[in-house]
Formats: C-alpha cells, sequence, structure tokens
C-alpha cells in the first residue's frame, strides 16, 4: 500500500528542504516525488490552501442563506420573497457557469447556487406552510445538485450531494427503503473517476456500506420499518471483504491516484475489520449474536454472501493481495455458512475462542507486515489490537483467572517476538548499509 | 464533451433546478388557489425546525389513527364531514373516498403505543420566533385553523384562529 501517497503535500516539503539542504540534487528530489505522483514544482500546495479557505467561507455565506431563510421575512410579500430566492439561485448557478464555460472555473459560484437551491426549497416550504412528508424537499435538493456535480466533475458538489443524499437517507429510510439512493451514488462514482479523487471514493465507500445495511435493515423489518439484527454484522463482514478485494485490486493499476485510494479505502477498511472483530471477542456478545441469527434463512448471511463471494472470485482469478488476506476472505463464505448452520448459543465460548485466536493472528500479521515492510500504520494497529485484547480481557476475566492468563501470556509471546524479529532485521540491514557507505 | 454541448447540458442542469422549484411551489400553492375554505379545531405545540426556521406546530384530532392497517409512509385518506361551522375527520382508508370533501395524509410514525402519527402537509405555521411564541401562547386553550382543501385532497394552512373568535 501506497501509505506515503496519501502525505504527498508533507513530502513535497521535505523534499524540497533537502534539495535546499545540498542534501539531494533536484534531479533526485523529482525522481523520489515521482513515486508519488508529484514534483517539486508542484504548486497545488498554495492552491490547496486557498481553495479550503475559500471553501470554508463558501460554506459561511450558505449557512448565512440558511439563517435567512429561516428568520422569516414576514414583512416582505411571499411572491417577492420566493422570487427572490430564485433568482439568486439562477444567477448563483448563472455566474458559475459562465466562468466554467470560459476558464474552467467558478465551482465555488455553482457550490454556492448549490446551497440557494436547497434553500429555496425550503423557504417555499415555509412560506405556503408545508410540512406533508420533509424527505422529499432533501430528495429535490439531492436531485437538483446531481445533475450539475456530474456536468463539472466537482469534488466538492459533489460531497454536496451526497452529504443532502445522506440525509435524505436516513429521513426517508424510516418510510420506505431509499432505492433513489443508488443514482446518487452512481453520479458520485462517476465525479470519482473522472475527478481521480481518492476522498470521494472511501466516501462513496461509507456511503454504500449505509445504504446496504439500511436496505437489509427494511428486508427484516418489511413492511413495519427497518430493523436491525444480528444479521447486519454477517453482511459487514461479506462487505468488509469486498473491500478488500477492492483496495488489492485498486493497489495493482498502474495508475498512483487508483493506488492512493486503495491505501485511503484500505486504512479504512483494516479499522472496520478491528472494530468489527473486537466485540465478538466477549463471549457474552457472540452468545447475542448466534442467539439472534436467524440460521441459513437470514437475509443477513445471503446479502453477506454475495460480496463475500464476489470478492473472493475477485482476488482468485485477478491473483491479487497477500496469501494470507486471500485465504481468509476465500474462507470466508464458508465461515458464514457455518455460523449460522451449525452453530447455536451453545457454541458461543467455542466461537469467542475462535475470534480472539484470530483476532490475536491478525495482530500478529499486522506488526509482522508492518516491520517487514516499513508501514508504522500496520505496525501500531497490530500492538494497539494486542493492547486492547489485552486490557479486554483482563476486565472481562475471558474463560476465568486462567483462560486470561493463558492469553496475557499468549500476548506477551507476540510481543516479545515482534521485538525480536525487529532486532533480527536491523542487525541484517544494518552491513548492508555500512558496505554502502564504505 | 463539446463546449456547445456541455453549455446546453449546464443550462438543463440548471433548468430542472427551476422546475423542480416550481414543482414545490405548485404542489404548496394550488390548494390554495382552487381549494374549498374550511375550518378544523386544532391545537398548537411549539419545536423549532433546524432548517426552516420557527414555527408552531399544530396538532388535529384526526392527527393519530389506530395503528393497525397503517405503517409508516402510506399514504392516507381522511373523509371530512362538516359539523356546524367546523369541519371533522371520519375514519381513514387507504382509498379516497368516491364523493365528498377528504385530506390526503402520510402515516409518519409511531408517536406512542398503539397509535401512528399521520400528517397532512398543514402542521407547520411559521412564523418569526416571537410571533411563533406569541401564537402558541394566545392559541394554547383551542385554535381554529383556516384550510383550503383541494379535489384531490391535499391541504394548505391558510391561516390560525383564536377558538374564541372564531365562535
Amino acid at each position: 500500500m501506497q501509505l506515503l501517497g496519501l502525505l504527498r503535500r508533507e513530502l513535497r516539503s521535505e523534499c524540497r528542504q533537502w534539495v535546499d539542504d545540498g542534501d539531494i540534487s533536484e534531479d533526485q528530489g523529482n525522481r523520489i516525488l515521482a513515486r508519488y505522483g508529484t514534483r517539486l514544482d508542484d504548486d497545488s500546495d498554495s492552491s490547496l490552501a486557498y481553495k479550503v479557505l475559500v471553501a470554508v467561507a463558501l460554506l459561511f455565506v450558505g449557512m448565512a442563506i440558511l439563517m435567512l431563510v429561516s428568520a422569516n421575512w414576514e414583512s416582505i410579500p411571499r411572491a417577492v420573497r420566493m422570487l427572490g430566492l430564485i433568482a439568486t439561485t439562477v444567477a448563483l448557478n448563472g455566474v458559475g457557469i459562465y466562468q466554467y464555460l470560459q476558464r474552467r472555473e467558478g465551482i465555488g459560484w455553482l457550490f454556492l447556487g448549490g446551497i440557494s437551491y436547497g434553500a429555496s426549497i425550503m423557504l417555499i416550504a415555509q412560506i405556503y406552510h408545508l410540512g406533508e412528508h420533509f424527505p422529499n424537499g432533501l430528495f429535490y435538493w439531492a436531485l437538483g445538485v446531481a445533475p450539475m456535480a456530474w456536468l463539472v466533475r466537482s469534488r466538492v458538489i459533489t460531497l454536496l450531494m451526497l452529504a443532502v443524499a445522506m440525509l435524505w437517507l436516513f429521513a426517508e429510510g424510516q418510510f420506505s427503503p431509499p432505492w433513489a439512493m443508488a443514482l446518487f451514488m452512481a453520479v458520485g462514482l462517476t465525479v470519482a473517476v473522472q475527478a481521480r479523487s481518492a476522498g470521494l471514493m472511501l466516501v462513496l465507500a461509507a456511503v454504500a456500506v449505509s445504504w446496504l445495511n439500511l436496505l437489509l435493515g427494511w428486508a427484516y423489518g418489511y413492511p413495519r420499518g427497518p430493523d436491525f439484527e444480528a444479521g447486519h454484522l454477517t453482511l459487514n463482514l461479506g462487505l468488509l471483504a469486498l473491500l478488500y478485494a477492492l483496495v488489492c485490486w485498486l493497489g495493482s493499476r498502474p495508475a498512483l491516484h487508483w493506488q492512493r485510494a486503495g491505501s485511503l479505502i484500505g486504512l479504512w477498511t483494516l479499522r472496520g475489520y478491528l472494530l468489527l472483530l473486537l466485540p465478538f471477542t466477549f463471549s457474552e456478545f457472540s452468545e447475542g449474536y448466534l442467539h439472534e441469527q436467524a440460521g441459513l434463512t437470514d437475509p443477513g448471511l445471503w446479502l453477506g454472501l454475495l460480496p463475500a463471494l464476489l470478492a473472493s472470485s475477485l482476488l482468485v482469478f485477478r491473483r491479487l493481495g497477500q496469501t494470507g488476506g486471500r485465504l481468509l476472505v476465500m474462507l470466508l463464505p464458508f465461515v458464514m455458512l457455518a455460523i449460522h448452520g451449525l452453530l447455536s448459543r451453545d457454541d458461543a465460548m467455542l466461537f469467542a475462542v475462535a475470534v480472539n485466536l484470530l483476532a490475536l493472528l491478525s495482530a500478529i500479521v499486522l506488526i509482522q507486515e508492518g516491520l517487514r515492510r516499513g508501514l508504522s500504520q500496520f505496525f501500531y494497529s497490530g500492538i494497539a489490537l494486542v493492547l486492547a485484547l489485552a486490557v479486554m480481557r483482563y476486565l472481562d476475566l475471558f474463560g476465568d483467572y486462567l483462560g486470561a492468563a493463558a492469553m496475557f501470556l499468549v500476548a506477551a509471546a507476540v510481543l516479545y517476538g515482534a521485538a525480536r524479529y525487529w532486532r533480527r532485521q536491523q542487525r541484517l540491514v544494518a552491513p548492508e548499509s555500512g558496505e554502502g557507505q564504505a | 464533451m463539446k463546449q456547445r454541448t456541455l453549455g446546453l447540458a449546464l443550462l438543463a442542469a440548471l433548468t430542472l433546478q427551476v422546475v423542480i422549484l416550481a414543482g414545490v411551489f405548485v404542489n404548496g400553492f394550488y390548494p390554495l388557489w382552487l381549494g374549498k375554505e374550511i375550518r378544523v379545531e386544532t391545537r398548537p405545540v411549539d419545536p423549532r425546525d433546524l432548517f426552516r426556521g420557527n414555527y408552531a406546530r399544530l396538532g388535529y384530532d384526526f392527527s393519530t389513527l389506530p395503528a393497525t392497517g397503517f405503517r409508516p409512509g402510506d399514504v392516507i385518506y381522511l373523509p371530512l364531514e362538516q359539523d356546524g361551522e367546523l369541519w371533522r375527520g371520519l375514519t381513514p382508508s387507504h382509498q379516497p373516498p368516491a364523493q365528498g370533501l377528504y385530506l390526503r395524509g402520510r402515516v409518519s410514525g409511531l408517536p406512542w403505543g398503539g397509535t401512528r402519527r399521520v400528517t397532512y402537509g398543514i402542521e407547520a405555521l411559521f412564523a418569526p420566533k416571537e410571533k411563533a411564541l406569541q401564537l402558541e401562547r394566545e392559541l394554547r386553550d383551542g385554535a381554529v385553523a383556516v384550510l383550503k382543501v383541494a379535489p384531490n385532497g391535499r391541504a394548505a394552512l391558510v391561516t390560525v384562529e383564536t377558538k374564541a373568535v372564531d365562535n
């Protein structure tokens, strides 16, 4: 994973300093930075600061518009109020469109136009005292912004659309399955691909996971409303596997922006995996999960199997990922079937022991990979996982005192083994560097 | 995309926004234009809408209904019957009545055990904070909402009067 690629700004700054100090030549600096898709004379640092400041300023202007709307302009006639806001929306978007067509600028105006458009919907609802089914207002807002985001391929306008669409997702999701979210995700994906945005890809992954969880809630609760059941955990296991496969696929792409997207999604997938794993290390939680899951008829199982099988196929046929990760993903569909088909609450202790061992194994792999590949994120995630496991087992006295003592001993062995491995690696590297210098 | 095509597409995107705004406006306005004026009893309550400013929220006798047979998101039709100067709601159903005035509403949730809340689009009387609070005080002992109800059941809130003035 090209984790350093996520810190290009810092890399540029460091490299410029090395060149200024005479430690490396300009050509060497450029060659180093080229590995991360940037160069010494890349001036996006200053433009980034400018863009962020302008974006925040525009956001405040947008909030001021919302406050103005909220202030109820009682003294102004209804028609004037309404036409005024519509005219403002048209004017802001008009200026944005003109500037975009002339110089490929004006995104700020279009962003502001998008906020003004949403505020207009609210004002009209306010003027005419519309109160029925407020999620519709959010839907129309996101719907109106979507084509603009798609046409100008703007990340900030797409984020506005996705933010409003997420509000709609949670509001409408209480009344009916929010199928139309697929439209907003499709627009977001198109912009993310065209604008080569790793951040937008990560946001889209989060939106997709939320959407699928809500749809599964509807599968459980239809027609009353969404219910959240144990099967959601099974679904998220499958989704994590798919995200892992996606990360491997992105990492194998030649283009650096895809690799960066893979790194960013990979980091959060790793965090999601660890967060999902930890609760299952408690026997009470595992017992609750095994008791609540509805066996082989559980919709969570089947909706989770789809991404898990897709991930397995992707990893096998395209020969992606590390052997350990690939094996884990390939086993996952069978594990999911076994959990739902064979296990009951009576097997909770056995299940929790297996998850604890898996967590420990994950920690070992993370520490090892962190040391081997020099990835501090992996190394510290592994250490944090071991420490978290130790603290949790100390608190809940897993398997009584002897069980906890055994867990601590294993954790100590892992850490000691990691330390020894690290020292051995350092000794192997040191003579080589010495020779190089000589 | 060619510059001219892009320009036209951007104009179309802007037009879509204006069309949606016009649709929201027409949806809110046409009951006021075409609707029959009726008066129904109401009670004010007082939340503040984060997005849309201050308003007095109005509750009606027909704002809740038995949970049986209805679920959140369902569209329901409430037949109306005149009782003196005021109108009152009858038994709601999933189909519009063949004749007579009725309100179109949507089941919005489960406020407490055994009942569901229904919104008809006539629950929010937007006003500045001070005016909303004053209205809430004035109308605390009972009020009459003046509505305009379109032939398809869509309703718009015209104003709210004190019950004493009306009676």
